[in-house]
């Protein structure tokens, strides 16, 4: 009656059973002993696994002293942060203290989903809002509302390079104060073909090109050392000043950069997801390249010993100006949150300095808090790249994207697109960037 | 030479052809997984070199202990399993039951709710994920096996793929039981599954991977380290910047592990064979 | 009494219900409930902190409004025929996307064909064919971040595989993944590769299990040849399986295309690789237009549903079964 085959079915029938009726209970995430007084707080934090052990010991190690709260940790990798969020908000289901990305902190503040913390802080004597970057604080900060402590900040203004090959072609490494023309002339000398020879140089094969000088993704920094904006106001955008001569001068560098001075490879895609670009900088054909100091800990890895390798300021323009892009995130409470007050300690626990002095150290990301960024963990830190303190100085020039409801919808339809096809150099840059001019200025009139 | 030898010279030329054809392509199909392999033995300074080194040196082991004890491993794996092996059987069961009605029975409005079935197939799974969410919580399924397991026994893509097999089966296979006085399920669960071993194992490999790989499904309803599965534990090594190849590699291959061991044992049912000979005669 | 009772439950009727029972309840509670959700949602706006408001019909309606292409005016009869050159749409992605999603579908009878030649191959008796099998299955198992990385190695313009395979023979290569025509080509060859040995053509091997030998030794004894028997017995005898696979790809083509395009070209350039799976998504989790989101996805069902009736009944009478 019953052949091996049907034992088989029958055998995996009672395990799902069994599983879906015993195993089903909520999961418990703390190990002490339940306090019915407890005032639960949900937390849903990203990290890969060195920043989550950072964040799960921070939080167990407080929740020791402070037995009122029992908090529970909900991890949510980063890559599907949003998604997973937005589900249990729309579900009924929300956190209590989420990340907030500095962009998308614009969405949830147009949804009004955040709670106001400047009461919490006016309060509180032991929390100085003062000890964080100012430019960082007034991004999360709007009609005198204060809606998230900053957690890190992230100016696209490294430029990693290589201090051998620069060491092998007698070049000084970069400083910090350099400008466009001595950023091109230096990746011009680092570049070079199968035959040895430079850009610029006779008998220059551009189609055999055995090492580049320079990569990069932001095309933002970029119009913002010639004089450009996106916008005319971060914080009240009401045109696009992408079509103006000083945006078009900027971009018109850039895509330069591959197709007229061959200082840098033909992109693949608009992504900053550098693996491409790791694999060229570690196997050293790449002697320069621009992006965020999150590349450190990956970068700590696969290079290793290899060769020895430093973080320069972004260049400023010719005209002696600079800007840069920047990404960062800070603590939120969401409004849904039923014990606003205890949610609030939490947050300073997070932002407090014991863990922000540990991340800090795998150098993943640039403390918001001042007093840490410019202490031993951070800029006095002996690990590479050593002089990542210049971002301390750099967080001054940081321009972030418009605060407006619909900017991110009408960046990845019309910029993230358009301007695909201007660094491929499938249509010339001025037009390119009228047509954008042209179409946010649609969007930014309509509301 | 004899037509004979002739006829022994082609054959050994066309599997010989074969033979070379097959592993000229199987080199670009293998390579991404001796990649992996590879990484994950590697240190992480010589992932990335000059020129495509496979062979790890210094061979390093010990990327393995490390991916294992840097996210609740065992724990994912339990998981994955017990959500996995559930919803094959589920799937199997409900899908071969519905199949065998669809195909080999008389009723009315079938093909009608047949057709519905396939209809459900085409709506775009990401707009149900919040009613679907909704729904769950409102049954208190959340972070539960429940949840992981329940939705995933329905499947329409099962049924109908077991139903097209099943019409291959000839007619008369059911008279001879008929006439003996068979009932319908016992039909079914004597003679008509028994015939489909190829078909089930298939659909019953696909489940299986196909849940074991899954990884949006479990992200959106699991919330405690207790009860995710192991994609998300992948999803773990990879930072919306920075990878950790060694880790994330060393990971990926102790995940597959068990994919692979499935495909295999799928094998050896498969080729069990089944010529249906006999049935006339 | 009893023995209508007892007929009631043995009828064909009532047994046949029963059978579909568990997989019906399953499909009211977890498909058709969410689905009717996600239908009423299409008729709102929604996003996600406020409360939806009804809008009836113009998520749809938004789809189909254009505009007149800046600088074009209609000047004679013969414009209005050639209308497309004068007017854009509204929402022009999603139209866009739509073409890129059809696009990509052209692989999909060179997969299936592939799969069979594969299936044949695979289901000789030759030793180590098992190997074989689990070696073209890998890639259908493997970190399709390893897969990403070695098709971007073959496809990078200046020195990747084929590229350099090229320059021997004195071709210029194109910039396969940077150029918006060739990046479609090669993600499409890129699937048709990772697709040639897995779950198609296990489907086709299972059935081929399945073919009685007796036909073909009755050919064989008529004079058949490899060619015959192939159209006459095995491709006749797979039609059910061949129509569940070009019913299944064709349903499953439009509703993706997203992860192995995101890693390969982040859905560039100029959003040549994107697909409506995609937008749909960025509409419902990145612009907060829930029930944009939804309308999107319905009017793709009906599209899916309309091509799905067409192959039901067109290619419904070219199969063969055995039974009905």
């Amino acid at each position: 009656m019953f052949g091996k085959f049907h034992s088989a079915i029958i055998f995996a029938g009672i395990i799902a059973v069994a599983a879906m009726a015993g195993c089903g209970k909520k999961a418990d995430s703390s190990s002490q002993p339940a306090n019915p007084d407890a005032v639960p707080i949900r937390i849903a934090f990203w990290g890969a696994v060195e920043e989550k052990e950072i964040i799960t010991k921070t939080v167990t190690d407080w929740e020791k002293n402070n037995p009122n709260v029992k908090i529970v940790l909900e991890h949510i990798p980063s890559g599907s942060y949003t998604d997973k969020v937005l589900t249990e908000i729309a579900g009924g289901n929300p956190p209590d203290i989420i990340f907030c990305e500095v962009n998308i902190f614009v969405t949830f503040f147009y949804k009004d989903a955040l709670l106001d913390l400047a009461p919490f802080l006016a309060e509180d004597k032991n929390f100085d809002i003062k000890d964080f970057f100012p430019e960082v604080v007034g991004r999360f900060s709007r009609d005198g509302k204060i809606l998230c402590i900053p957690r890190d900040t992230a100016p696209f203004a490294c430029i990693y390079y290589n201090k051998n090959i620069f060491d092998k072609f007698n070049m000084p490494y970069p400083k910090d104060d350099w400008d466009m023309n001595q950023f091109l002339a230096v990746s011009k000398k680092l570049t070079f073909d199968e035959n040895g020879k430079h850009p610029d140089e006779e008998g220059f094969n551009e189609k055999k090109i055995k090492n580049y000088g320079f990569w990069g993704w932001t095309w933002q920094n970029f119009v913002y050392s010639y004089g450009g904006r996106v916008v005319d106001d971060v914080n009240k955008p009401t045109k696009c000043l992408l079509g103006e001569q000083a945006a078009i001068d900027g971009v018109q560098m850039f895509v330069d950069l591959s197709y007229k001075h061959f200082v840098s490879p033909k992109p693949d895609s608009l992504t900053n997801m550098g693996m491409n670009i790791n694999q060229l900088f570690t196997m050293e054909k790449l002697a320069m390249f621009q992006s965020g100091i999150w590349e450190t800990p990956n970068l700590r890895k696969i290079i290793g010993n290899k060769f020895a390798w430093d973080v320069a300021m972004f260049p400023k323009g010719p005209g002696g100006k600079r800007g840069f892009g920047t990404g960062g995130s800070g603590y939120a409470i969401l409004k849904t949150c039923k014990y606003p007050k205890e949610a609030w300690e939490v947050v300073k626990c997070l932002a407090g300095s014991t863990g922000q002095e540990m991340l800090a150290d795998t150098g993943l990301a640039q403390p918001a808090n001042r007093k840490i960024a410019e202490g031993k963990f951070w800029a006095a830190s002996p690990k590479a790249p050593l002089n990542k303190k210049m971002l301390n100085q750099a967080v001054q020039y940081v321009l972030y994207d418009p605060f407006h409801p619909l900017w991110r919808e009408a960046s990845d339809k019309y910029i993230g697109q358009q301007m695909d096809l201007i660094i491929h150099n499938n249509i010339p840059v001025k037009d390119g960037l009228e047509k954008i001019a042209s179409k946010i200025n649609a969007i930014l009139e309509k509301k | 030479m004899t037509l004979h030898q002739m006829k022994i010279i082609s054959d050994i030329i066309n599997k010989t052809l074969i033979y070379l054809i097959l592993s000229l392509f199987g080199l670009s199909m293998i390579f991404p997984f001796l990649w992996m392999l590879s990484t994950s033995l590697k240190d992480p300074t010589l992932i990335f070199t000059s020129s495509i080194n496979l062979w790890p040196s210094p061979i390093i082991w010990r990327n393995y202990l490390e991916a294992w004890n840097a996210i609740p491993f065992g724990r994912f794996y339990v998981n994955s399993t017990i959500v996995a092996i559930a919803v094959t059987a589920g799937q199997v069961v409900t899908s071969s039951m519905a199949a065998y009605a669809f195909s080999r029975l008389r009723f009315p409005g079938r093909d009608k709710i047949f057709f519905a079935y396939l209809a459900t197939m085409m709506i775009p799974g990401m707009v149900t994920l919040i009613p679907v969410f909704i729904l769950l919580k409102t049954l208190n399924w959340l972070d539960t096996y429940k949840a992981l397991i329940l939705p995933g026994i329905f499947s329409a893509y099962g049924t109908f793929m077991l139903r097209q097999f099943f019409m291959t089966l000839p007619a008369d296979l059911e008279d001879a039981a008929k006439i003996d006085g068979c009932s319908l399920w016992r039909i079914y669960w004597q003679i008509i599954l028994p015939l489909s071993k190829p078909a089930l194992a298939t659909l019953g490999t696909f489940t299986f991977l196909g849940n074991w790989q899954s990884f949006f499904w479990p992200l959106i309803v699991t919330s405690s380290e207790k009860m995710k599965t192991l994609p998300i534990g992948l999803s773990y090594f990879q930072d919306i910047y920075t990878t950790n190849w060694t880790l994330l590699m060393a990971a990926s291959v102790i995940v597959l592990a068990p994919a692979l061991l499935i495909f295999i044992l799928n094998q050896r049912f498969i080729t069990q064979g089944i010529a249906l000979t006999g049935l006339k005669g | 009494m009893k023995n209508k009772l007892s007929a009631l439950f043995n009828s064909e009727t009532f047994i046949g219900y029963c059978f579909i029972l568990p997989n019906f309840i399953g499909f009211l509670l977890f498909i058709s409930l969410p689905v009717l959700a996600s239908f009423v949602l299409s008729f709102v706006s929604w996003d996600i902190f406020n409360p939806p408001q009804f809008v009836g019909l113009k998520n749809f309606l938004d789809l189909f409004g254009f505009h007149m292409r800046p600088g074009a005016a209609f000047g004679s009869i013969f414009d209005y025929i050639l209308v497309w050159r004068y007017i854009v749409p509204n929402d022009f992605e999603f139209w866009y996307y739509l073409y890129n999603t059809t696009f990509f579908m052209l692989g999909i009878p060179l997969g299936m064909i592939g799969s069979l030649l594969m299936a044949i191959i695979m289901n000789r008796p030759l030793r180590g064919i098992t190997f074989f099998r689990t070696i073209y299955f890998l890639p259908s198992i493997s970190s399709i971040v390893a897969i990403a990385l070695l098709w971007r190695w073959i496809y990078n313009p200046d020195y990747g595989l084929l590229n350099t395979l090229l320059a021997y023979m004195g071709i210029q290569g194109p910039a396969w993944l940077n150029h918006p025509v060739w990046a479609r080509i090669s993600l499409i060859i890129m699937g048709l590769w990772s697709g040639i040995g897995g779950y198609n053509m296990l489907l086709y091997l299972a059935a081929l299990q399945g073919i009685p030998q007796h036909l073909y030794e009755a050919s064989e004894i008529d004079g058949a040849n490899a060619w015959q028997k192939f159209i006459h017995i095995t491709v006749p005898m797979l039609s059910p399986t061949t129509f569940f696979i070009f019913v299944m790809s064709v349903i499953g083509g439009f509703q993706g295309g997203f992860q192995s395009a995101y890693l390969m070209t982040r859905g560039g350039p100029g959003g040549a690789t994107t697909t409506i799976e995609y937008y749909i998504y960025n509409n419902a989790f990145v612009w907060f237009y829930m029930g944009k989101a939804s309308a999107l996805a319905w009017f793709l069902f009906v599209i899916i549903f309309a091509v799905t009736l067409f192959n039901w009944k067109f290619g419904g009478k070219k199969v063969q079964y055995q039974y009905m």
